[in-house]
């Protein structure tokens, strides 16, 4: 817009550089400031309780390379987000689905299924423990088909599973609203139409119309589920540590473990955290790259 | 080409159509539907909603309990007197436990700072660049947009490193400041500046009001729906925050409710008070739920954008 | 005094929305700039409004240069085609919010808003929302809202194009009371070529941001100096034939259409092989035996006691806008395809440069066919 500015545009300007003078004071100091200086710090052995501070090249990240630790934790991450993100999104979907309508008893029930969104992680898991454990709900449903009760999350079988469980019934309804609102963006003049031409039954309305129009929708929630999944914390921190017998480790535990009960290995967490990075990196562009396929 | 940007927009853009509620698709099925197919759906939705309910309602139902066993066989009803007079008595022993009503008071204190500076900072920077013409304007714009795709562990560790270093673990600005910068809300208010008509600004602008003058009296005001989805989920995130706390708040007089709450997990050795622990995850659900009952419009609206939850 | 604007230019990256636009309005007067949309109007009264600042150019409100002064210190006031109301304001406060600005005691601005409400005839409206308003209501409340400032100048974009059309026809009297009662000079931009020439003591017409005509609506209809003032104005508008022309003698020529023949002498120069069209209004056809002209018939519209009769010449076509008499008449037994003798009313034909739209002032000496 060469040549054309607002009369008063010095005043503009000067307005508009002191409205955006907070925000990128706050985002210089707490993202892109740290931001470099993790990397900075990945390149040390940093331990900023006892003063030793020198120079380690990129030995941590051979360090976390060479950590059989953190190679489990990313499989683990990488079965959970599998498992989480097709069975929250195949849900949100199949949710929104079933509370698109306009009956009161929508409206009413749909709150109820909103709950989990608005408790904190912290409190889920804590009424989760309370559901996988002995005395819990599970062991209550599982008793009459002769399921002997057992405390889940001390199993090394079911423990990952459990905390999945928790992360798809508490996610989904997260993500249904996206699908709703995602509905209720199809002007009803489409499916008056599609009616019209004999598109009656739910299941040819979800094959050639709601999935087709949502795929974008579909994307986003996928999108948004993997980066969500692979910084996997509260939950497994909460609820079993990483346990039992790393069944439950994932690579949010090994990095905070390193900061902060290992001063002496600040260095290496900030490494994985960076190669933790590249792999969020890597999926959202492989993501981006199948969006580009994509015509929307 | 998708980007993180893209896909904020796009979010918005649905975001934009609940916020007018127009109906959609919704509507056309309910004059066709046969009476046993609509029971059979209320049926589903019904039954949805329970599956959700009763984690809660068994935390409610906990919180009336004196015992740490389960009886047997189970009294369901959390509203009888004995109930009720549990639910006070473990109230009290919650209220008394450890340094509960500072936890309290710092969850509340962090989290109204950071709901009105964030979305003031938000609403700051959003309209600058929905607005106001200036140098720079979409350079600075991206790099906003850039944050989002800076995934957090990065931030998480150097800032900790950084708290140490300034000597601002354990402390109230260590706890609040790293959680203002919201690209989520810039991004939104942008977006809801630009709905509105800017032959509006252009008639204020003639009636005398400076490019400020316009933010705050016209432009602001006519943003509440914005401001109220930004300000609710911020609340959220951040009263439900624990991985930032976790790391900055060492010492208990900083800890925030999540940290009580997983505190409350191991507090009593190897027996596990059920009914303390739910006690105290009713105490921290209360004031997100009442906002929640309250703002359940904006809040929904506010979800569909912002996507991620911890 | 009034508004003045001289060279006016703004580029928008490789556009050039306004292109070196010089008018001036007199005090006092309604002056329209008319033109197609994206044609500029609205950038060069967002200019003098100040909301643009031209890439060159001066403007001058009541002598005084405003270039680079903010818009409200220009003395004046402006009208939005979308009412530009504030929302989340009372009629009363929208109205009042200048006089605040500038700081004017309370009961001096309770006076100034009762009074334009009353001359508005919004009174009633005062404690409303704007939301709660109708379109004309809104409207009349834009108008208060610029007319309690009393300024120099009213601008006014489009500011009855999103009115039905039985309000557009109420409101475009009230325009008129308007200009009346305030007595200021009014810059009032639209599409429409009726508001135009119904409400404009002169309008400016404008075509790809460059002025090409001003003058009073009669004799912009009359005389359009311009192709495309002839072919913008009128209603179907003036008829263009592409014209063959010959030298005859010293400012002489020969042009012709299809078989017709037109024998005009032309006082300013013109080469003889530019392409040439020649212009009428379809009002001004004459169907008449006698007539210097033919052109086979194509169809033929009914309209009520008018017709409109549609020819061709070759591969050119025109409109003939008719009353209906025993002569006329006579057209809708007429098979198509059939030549029909017409003429054109006496120094009601003009000559054109097809290319850069110029009229030739040209002397018509006999037609044949
Ligand atoms: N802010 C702008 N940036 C770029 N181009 C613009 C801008 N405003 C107007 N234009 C362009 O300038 C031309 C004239 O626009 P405008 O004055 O709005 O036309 P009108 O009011 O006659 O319809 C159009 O081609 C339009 O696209
Ligand atoms: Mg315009």
């Amino acid at each position: 817009m060469a040549g054309v500015r607002d009369a008063g545009s010095r005043l503009e300007s000067r307005t508009a550089y002191l409205l955006i003078a907070p925000l990128f004071i706050l985002l210089g100091s707490f993202v892109f400031f740290p931001a470099a200086f993790s990397f900075y710090v990945s390149l040390f052995h940093y331990d900023p309780f006892n003063h030793s501070i020198y120079y380690v090249g990129f030995n941590n990240y051979l360090s976390v390379f060479d950590s059989p630790l953190f190679r489990l934790a990313v499989i683990n991450a990488l079965i959970y987000t599998t498992v989480v993100v097709s069975t929250q999104t195949f849900l949100a979907f199949g949710l929104a689905l079933l509370f698109n309508r306009r009956f009161l008893i929508s409206k009413v029930t749909r709150a109820f299924v909103f709950l989990p969104a608005i408790t904190s992680s912290v409190a889920l898991s804590i009424i989760f423990i309370w559901f996988f454990s002995k005395q819990g709900l599970l062991n209550y449903i599982l008793a009459p088909l002769g399921i002997a009760s057992q405390n889940w999350l001390f199993s090394t079988t079911y423990a990952f599973p459990s905390i999945m469980m928790l992360n798809i019934f508490s996610t989904s309804p997260y993500f249904m609203i996206m699908y709703l609102a995602g509905l209720q963006s199809i002007p009803s003049p489409i499916m008056e139409a599609a009616a019209i031409d004999g598109v009656i039954s739910p299941w040819s309305k979800f094959r050639y119309f709601y999935f087709p129009m949502l795929t974008f929708t579909t994307l986003f929630v996928v999108i948004l589920g993997i980066i969500g999944s692979i910084q996997l914390f509260d939950q497994v921190f909460v609820m079993t540590d990483g346990g039992p017998a790393y069944a439950t480790y994932v690579p949010m535990i090994y990095i905070f473990n390193r900061a902060y009960l290992y001063p002496g290995l600040i260095g290496v967490s900030a490494a994985a955290s960076f190669l933790l990075f590249v792999i969020i990196m890597v999926i959202t562009i492989a993501q981006r790259n199948f969006l580009k396929e994509m015509k929307w | 080409m998708v980007t993180p940007s893209e896909l904020f927009r796009y979010a918005i853009h649905k975001f934009r159509h609940l916020l007018r509620g127009n109906g959609g698709t919704e509507e056309l099925e309910i004059n066709r539907m046969s009476l046993p197919r609509k029971l059979l759906l209320e049926a589903a939705m019904i039954m949805v909603a329970v599956v959700y309910v009763v984690p809660f309602y068994w935390m409610v139902l906990k919180a009336t309990r004196i015992s740490i066993l389960a009886n047997f066989p189970p009294d369901l009803n959390p509203f009888s007197r004995t109930s009720f007079n549990n639910f006070i008595n473990n109230f009290h022993q919650v209220w008394s436990f450890g340094n509960f009503p500072t936890w309290y008071f710092n969850s509340i204190l962090v989290s109204s700072v950071v709901v009105t500076t964030s979305v003031m900072v938000g609403a700051m920077a959003g309209y600058a660049f929905a607005r106001l013409k200036f140098r720079g304007r979409n350079i600075l714009f991206y790099v906003v947009l850039g944050t989002l795709m800076i995934p957090f562990p990065v931030i998480l560790i150097a800032s900790y490193v950084f708290m140490v270093d300034i000597g601002w673990i354990n402390s109230y600005q260590g706890l609040i400041l790293p959680q203002i910068a919201s690209a989520v809300n810039v991004f939104l208010m942008r977006q809801y500046f630009l709905t509105i008509p800017s032959e509006i600004e252009d008639a204020a602008k003639i009636d005398g009001l400076r490019p400020w003058q316009i933010f705050y009296r016209i432009s602001a005001p006519l943003a509440k729906p914005a401001f109220a989805a930004s300000a609710i989920y911020t609340f959220i995130g951040s009263w439900n925050n624990f991985l930032w706390p976790l790391l900055e708040a060492q010492t208990v007089n900083y800890w925030t409710l999540p940290l009580a709450l997983n505190f409350f997990k191991g507090a009593n050795g190897t027996q596990i008070y059920w009914n303390q622990m739910m006690m105290a995850d009713i105490l921290a659900l209360i004031p997100t739920f009442i906002i929640y009952m309250i703002f359940e419009r904006y809040f929904i609206q506010g979800i569909s954008l912002t996507g991620t939850k911890g | 005094m009034g508004v003045c604007v001289s060279n006016l230019v703004v580029q928008y990256g490789t556009t050039r929305a306004v292109d070196n636009v010089s008018f001036e309005v007199r005090d006092g007067e309604f002056l329209v700039i008319l033109g197609p949309s994206g044609c500029g109007k609205t950038t060069i009264l967002r200019c003098i409004a100040g909301l643009v600042e031209p890439t060159s150019g001066e403007i001058t409100i009541d002598g005084r240069v405003v270039n680079g002064i903010y818009p409200s210190e220009r003395n004046i006031a402006m009208v939005f085609q979308n009412y530009a109301l504030y929302p989340h304001m009372t009629v009363h406060d929208n109205i009042a919010l200048n006089m605040k600005m500038k700081k004017i005691p309370k009961p001096e601005i309770e006076k100034r808003v009762k009074d334009v409400a009353l001359k508005l005839q919004i009174s009633e409206l005062l404690q409303k929302k704007p939301r709660q308003l109708s379109g004309g209501q809104a409207q009349r409340v834009g108008l208060a809202r610029a007319m309690v400032r009393d300024p120099a100048a009213f601008l006014m974009d489009e500011p009855l194009s999103n009115l039905d059309a039985k309000l557009r026809n109420e409101m475009r009297d009230e325009m008129k009371r308007f200009q009346k009662i305030t007595g200021r000079s009014i810059v009032y931009v639209t599409h429409d070529q009726i508001e135009a020439m119904t409400l404009g003591d002169r309008i400016l017409v404008l075509n790809h941001g460059k002025a090409i005509q001003i003058d009073e609506p009669r004799k912009l209809f009359d005389e359009p100096n311009h192709l495309f003032v002839a072919g913008f104005l009128g209603n179907p508008p003036m008829n263009i034939m592409p014209c063959d022309v010959r030298l005859t003698g010293a400012g002489r020529y020969d042009m012709k259409f299809g078989s017709n023949r037109v024998k005009v002498e032309i006082k300013d120069s013109m080469t003889p092989s530019a392409s040439t069209s020649m212009g009428f209004r379809p009002t001004d056809v004459i169907i008449s035996d006698d007539g210097p002209f033919r052109a086979s018939l194509d169809y033929v519209e009914l309209l009520g006691t008018e017709m409109n009769a549609h020819f061709r010449i070759g591969e050119g076509r025109f409109i003939a806008r008719l009353l209906r008499d025993s002569i006329t008449e006579k057209l809708f037994q007429t098979k198509s395809g059939t030549d029909v003798s017409f003429g054109v009313r006496a120094n009601r034909i003009f000559i054109f440069d097809s290319l850069s739209g110029h009229r030739y002032n040209a002397l018509l000496d006999s037609a044949d066919a």
